[in-house]
C-alpha cells in the first residue's frame, strides 16, 4: 500500500518497485524481459521504475559492451 | 465505499426530526429500511484490516473460509481475499493459465468468489503488464504479470486514501 497522498502514479511506483525489489533480495529475481502491455504507465516510466531496482553500474555496462 | 445512510457520518443531507421521519414513513414513497448495503460488513471488515495494518479478530479464518481464499499460498490470506474483492469485476480479463488434457481445459486461476450480497464492483486501474519470460527459473514462453492500482477512501478512514496493488499472473507454456 502507499500513502493516499500520492499521485496514482507516484504510488503505484512505490508499490511496484518494492514489489520487485522484494523478489531481488528473496531470490535474485532477474530483472523482467520486456513490457507485454501499457496501463497507467508507459514502457519507458516501465523501464526506468526498472532501472532503479536493477541498476546496472557503469562498469557492468563496459564489461558487457567488452565481451 | 460506506453505502450507508449519509446523516449518520455527518455528511451530505441533514438530521430530519423524528416527526418529520415518521409523516415520511406514511407516504407511499418511504423507504423501510434505513441502510442498504453495497459493501457487506465482512467485506469492508476485512478492507479495512489490509488498510489500516489493525490485528485481525480470531474468527476471520471462517471468514476466508467462505470466500474460497486458498490457505497454502506464499501471500497473506488477508492479501488475496482483499485482491479477490477489488479484482473481482475485472478478473475475466486477467491473464490466465491453461493446459489441455485429453478433452478437458484445466485453467490456473479458477473464479475469485465475493460475499453474496456483494453489489459494490471496484474500478482498479491497469499500471501495467510485463513479461518476466525466462528470467523466472525453470518457466519459459509467456509469463504475464499484471499490475492494478485501487483507490479506497471512506469517512471511517478519514481524509486519508489508501491504495493497494493487486496481482493476477498467469504463465502460457509455448
Amino acid at each position: 500500500m502507499a500513502d493516499g497522498d500520492l499521485s496514482p502514479v507516484e504510488a503505484a511506483k512505490k508499490v511496484i518497485v518494492e514489489f520487485w525489489g522484494s523478489q531481488v533480495s528473496a531470490w535474485e529475481q532477474c530483472r523482467w524481459a520486456y513490457l507485454f502491455g501499457e496501463g497507467l504507465i508507459d514502457s519507458q516510466t516501465a523501464n526506468a521504475w526498472a532501472d532503479e531496482v536493477w541498476c546496472v553500474s557503469e562498469e557492468e555496462t563496459e564489461e558487457l559492451q567488452r565481451s | 465505499m460506506w453505502s450507508g445512510a449519509p446523516y449518520a457520518l455527518g455528511g451530505f443531507g441533514s438530521r430530519l426530526p423524528a416527526r418529520a421521519v415518521a409523516e415520511l414513513a406514511k407516504t407511499e414513497f418511504a423507504m423501510t429500511a434505513d441502510i442498504v448495503r453495497l459493501l457487506p460488513a465482512d467485506e469492508h471488515d476485512l478492507l479495512e484490516y489490509y488498510v489500516e495494518g489493525t490485528c485481525l479478530p480470531n474468527d476471520v479464518d471462517t471468514l476466508y473460509d467462505a470466500l474460497e481464499v486458498p490457505n497454502n499460498a506464499t501471500p497473506p490470506r488477508l492479501a488475496i481475499a482483499v485482491a479477490q474483492i477489488l479484482l473481482h469485476h475485472i478478473q475475466a480479463g486477467l491473464p490466465q493459465r491453461a493446459s489441455v488434457r485429453g478433452d478437458k481445459v484445466f485453467l490456473n486461476r479458477k473464479e475469485h468468489r465475493r460475499h453474496k450480497e456483494a453489489r459494490l464492483a471496484f474500478n482498479p486501474q491497469l499500471v501495467c503488464t510485463i513479461n518476466w519470460a525466462d528470467s523466472v527459473r525453470a518457466l519459459a514462453g509467456l509469463n504475464l504479470i499484471t499490475s492494478h492500482i485501487c483507490r479506497a477512501s471512506t469517512n471511517s478512514w478519514s481524509r486519508r486514501a489508501e491504495m493497494g496493488l493487486m496481482r493476477g499472473d498467469a504463465l502460457i507454456m509455448p
